[in-house]
């Protein structure tokens, strides 16, 4: 099917989401220069956050949405073999989205939105940085109503027919992005604008965090799915293997529409406005939100092994070796899936209740999450640019070696910046902040982690500008590769018959928003049926 | 051989071993933590009480002079302290070690997180709301109070000091 | 439950009948900064003319004795306070509370928006570049528990929210006066002791030093 009238949305996309990152970059190598302390004229408090506020919410809510949605229109016309269900829409949503981004922007770059990623009240910024927030998730709905109603289409089209996989996760993936997402537009709706603006005098920081919160574990989901889809639909085939079961793979991608939203409070543990109750109910489902990414684990793995074997490799790790290591999408695959367990193996600590408490709020939070987001998740961004850019322009990967410098210099640099940020969670550093002013002991212990964290932070630097240049010369390069198309993996069994269960979303929504009310309702509810005190506006 | 629910879903056997191994894994670490929750009293800071905090110098729990260390009747403790831009106070509180205490914080502003590195000392201070969180430091030293949570452009500086005494030398 | 909601409502109920004697009966809450937003500097400048604030503070709220303080400019919620606190006897000063004793809150507040309107006084431009005093004004001093001057007075001390004063442009006499009032507890109004604890840090040289640094005028004695 002629898939190009979606290449070009995708692409354009996708630019947007690698140009922020690109910006991104560049803040947060200043950002480890800062924090050094061997450059006194950097040092700002000012100048600090709102770089770290930008680094945020342009490496998570710009490069991820963009992304994501660009891979998702991608996706669903080549697996689906169908066009777009309404490409004004989608344009649309994409220029909503980005006036969002520049509106936003604004206040931003000039220091009157320091407010960082997760804009907690009652610390207030300029409305326009609001008001960009909005627009941007709501022109991204778009895109949700765009790959439910392609699926719907192709199911009529295509009666008892298996919907392929890669449309299965990215659907749930829409779905999902949807219901989390309502939680930050109701704060940002119903509190944030309209409070900011002057027209209502307070808002209840409580309710605030609580909405906050239903957003803020899915949307690390919502940008993991294309990591997830990317390895179960275009890693098998590229490794010259087989998917080791797409019927797991469904389980797992229903798992994480079902797990990954009602499970927020595990971000409010600490916090007093929630009874302990709700938060162990959360944290039941946070492990069980686990078990999909540990079938995950053993499906690619086995499914790598199967490629390992079937050229040649021998002996119980012999396929290792004997894998295509030379093809970008393997290495990425294999260096995420190491900086997924490790990853992974932190957030079971933050997840885990009471010991929480060991690493909350401290820079444990800020290694883990660049380690699982910036490493495992965007690892698997820049495969699936090297593996699509060919596809969507018809031109040649511009270079092959380079690709794969890229990415071994992202894991080494990854590493090297986010292990020393574990340890200096456990020895007590908060996160957050723009200087060490403390007791000289409580210093002295971090200095060392400090000074190698700017290796990582010059090596990573280095990786992001070699991608964007990667790509930039495979854009414009003179060499066409035409006819090239997406190869989606073969199961290893052919799915011969589906339970309708894992073959469509409807009953599983349902039981995500039963599941909601169960776990949000009363949390929610509280607010309203006991005496609060909101806070009045404060400035940075 | 057992009925195995799972094999309606997953046909390869060791990939079920792998999925039970799985589940099984989530439900022991959420056992385990809600056994010590149950048994030993392991909950994170949850006590859900309102205050007003723009108001919070005129109440009556955190007034100025009833901050600091206080000895209850059964012999425990209970440290009344406030989060204010950019400090927590009173700065210096001196508390006896193996003693059971109470802290009970608010933030007379906006947002603010503290930790006590060496300790297990940690909660959330948000606006309108009291903190609460029980305690017993078990080793003698000076510790800080570190904001964690950013609260403006001073965050940074955000801190105070927890001296831990042995128990004959300590009181209020 | 309904226990937790009744615990609630007795306390929010008990909340503003305060204990012993606060610092200040001043709070920034959204009654108080109603007050402020719905006040008029055209009525402050008013009052401040059948007042005679001039007097002491200058036509254009910039005092020629060092020992009065600078008022141009500086935040309207700050100079509320204050009046509010000489007017309620938590700062102690005769003749300010005979300047405001026949004066309401509303009319506080319309002072106190007329002078924060005012163009503040320029620090000098040879401020005092004495290193340690720098570390102090940027870093604080752990040791002491001294927290930067800079963290709560602003990087170029032009102030924080509410009652965080600027301090950029103020007669250096009147910051070491305000300095030993809170050093020695004659001053009192600063809720939670916040600045008594600092004061009570510093050595007598360090306030000379950090007065000089935020002052408009750096004396001819002191140079």
């Amino acid at each position: 099917m002629d898939d190009t009238k979606a290449a070009g949305l995708s692409l354009v996309n996708m630019w947007v989401g690698f140009i922020a990152f690109l910006a991104a970059a560049v803040m947060g190598l200043y950002q480890v220069l800062e924090r050094s302390g061997l450059f006194p004229d950097l040092e700002s408090p000012a100048l600090y956050f709102a770089s770290v506020s930008t680094h945020g919410v342009l490496m998570g809510f710009v490069l991820t949405t963009f992304l994501v949605v660009g891979f998702g229109y991608y996706t669903a016309t080549t697996s689906l073999k169908q066009p777009l269900w309404n490409r004004r829409l989608a344009w649309f949503g994409f220029w909503l989205s980005i006036t969002g981004v520049l509106l936003a922007a604004v206040p931003l770059l000039s220091g009157q939105a320091s407010v960082l990623y997760t804009f907690y009240p009652p610390l207030k910024a300029h409305p326009a940085f609001y008001i960009g927030a909005a627009l941007l998730v709501v022109g991204s709905w778009f895109w949700c109503l765009e790959m439910v109603m392609m699926m719907a289409v192709w199911k009529r089209a295509h009666p008892g027919e298996t919907v392929p996989l890669a449309m299965f996760g990215t659907t749930a993936n829409a779905i999902m992005w949807f219901i989390t997402s309502l939680g930050v537009t109701l704060e940002v709706v119903f509190q944030l604008i309209p409070w900011s603006l002057g027209l209502i005098d307070t808002v209840d920081v409580g309710l605030a965090r609580t909405l906050f919160s239903w957003t803020l574990h899915a949307i690390v989901y919502f940008w993991l799915f294309p990591a997830y889809i990317a390895m179960y639909t275009l890693l098998p085939k590229a490794a010259g293997g087989r998917l080791f079961s797409d019927q797991m793979g469904r389980v797992a991608f229903i798992m994480l529409l079902v797990f990954s939203i009602p499970i927020g409070f595990h971000h409010l543990y600490m916090d007093p406005f929630q009874a302990a109750g709700w938060k162990f109910l959360h944290m039941i489902g946070t492990f069980m939100v686990a078990v999909p990414t540990l079938i995950t684990g053993f499906t690619i793995i086995a499914s790598l092994e199967i490629a390992g074997r079937l050229r040649g490799g021998k002996g119980l790790l012999g396929w290792i070796a004997a894998l295509p290591w030379s093809n970008p999408m393997v290495t990425a695959a294999g260096l995420g899936l190491l900086m997924l367990t490790m990853g992974g193996f932190g957030g079971m600590i933050n997840a885990s209740y009471s010991m929480n408490a060991m690493v909350h709020n401290t820079q444990w939070v800020t290694g883990h999450f660049h380690l699982i987001f910036a490493g495992t998740t965007v690892i698997m961004y820049f495969a699936i640019a090297y593996y699509l850019w060919p596809r969507m322009t018809g031109r040649r990967l511009y270079s092959n070696t380079l690709a794969l410098t890229q990415l071994w210099l992202w894991f080494i640099g990854m590493l090297i910046l986010t292990l020393p940020w574990h340890y200096l969670g456990i020895a007590g550093q908060p996160r957050r902040i723009s200087s060490t002013p403390y007791d000289a002991a409580l210093v002295q212990q971090w200095d060392a982690s400090e000074l190698a964290m700017i290796m990582g932070g010059f090596i990573l630097l280095v990786s992001a500008v070699m991608l964007v240049f990667v790509l930039v010369r495979t854009q414009t390069n003179p060499q066409r590769e035409p006819g090239m198309t997406v190869e989606y993996a073969e199961p290893l069994h052919p799915v011969l018959r589906i339970p309708r269960l894992l073959n469509g979303l409807a009953f599983w929504t349902a039981l995500v928003v039963v599941y909601m009310v169960a776990s949000y309702g009363y949390p929610i509810l509280q607010f309203f049926l006991m005496e609060t005190h909101g806070t009045t506006p404060w400035s940075i | 051989m057992s009925i195995d629910p799972l094999r309606y879903i997953c046909e390869d056997p060791l990939e079920r071993k792998w999925a039970w191994i799985s589940l099984i894994l989530a439900f022991v670490m959420g056992g385990v933590l809600g056994f010590y929750a149950l048994a030993s009293n392991l909950h994170p800071p949850s006590n859900v009480e309102t205050i007003d905090s723009s108001r919070l110098h005129l109440s009556e729990e955190f007034a100025e002079d009833n901050l600091g260390v206080k000895s209850n009747a059964d012999g425990s403790l209970t440290i009344t302290m406030v989060a204010a831009r950019y400090g927590f106070y009173p700065p210096r509180i001196e508390v006896p070690v193996n003693t059971p205490v109470t802290l009970r914080m608010a933030s007379a502003d906006v947002l603010h997180g503290v930790h006590v590195p060496g300790t297990n000392m940690t909660t959330m201070v948000v606006p309108g709301y009291i903190s609460e969180v029980n305690t017993m430091f078990t080793r003698t030293g000076e510790f800080s109070l570190l904001c964690n949570e950013f609260c403006g452009l001073g965050h940074d500086h955000m801190w105070s000091r927890l001296v831990v005494v042995e128990n004959s030398a300590g009181g209020q | 439950m309904m226990r937790l909601i009744t615990l609630c409502t007795v306390m929010a109920l008990l909340t503003p009948t305060a204990g012993a004697e606060p610092s200040s009966a001043v709070a920034f809450d959204s009654a108080t900064l109603k007050l402020l937003a719905d006040a008029d500097p055209a009525r402050g400048e008013e009052l401040a003319k059948t007042g005679k604030c001039s007097k002491c503070h200058g036509d254009a709220g910039i005092s020629e004795d060092p020992e009065d303080i600078n008022i141009a400019g500086m935040s309207s919620s700050y100079i509320f306070k204050q009046l509010k606190d000489y007017l309620d006897k938590k700062r102690d000063s005769r003749d300010m509370y005979k300047s405001v004793r026949n004066l309401d809150a509303r009319q506080l507040a319309d002072l106190a928006v007329w002078y924060a309107s005012l163009a503040p006084a320029q620090p000098a431009p040879d401020r005092n570049m004495d290193r340690a005093v720098l570390r102090l004004v940027f870093k604080g001093d752990p040791e002491r528990m001294i927290k930067a001057c800079a963290s709560c007075h602003g990087r170029n001390g032009r102030g924080g929210q509410f009652d965080h004063p600027a301090l950029a442009g103020q007669h250096r006499e009147y910051l070491v006066l305000s300095m030993n009032e809170f050093r020695e507890g004659d001053r009192e109004n600063d809720i939670y002791a916040r600045m008594r604890n600092i004061a009570e840090a510093l050595t007598e040289k360090e306030i000379e030093g950090l007065a000089a640094y935020y002052a408009t005028v750096v004396p001819d004695e002191a140079q």
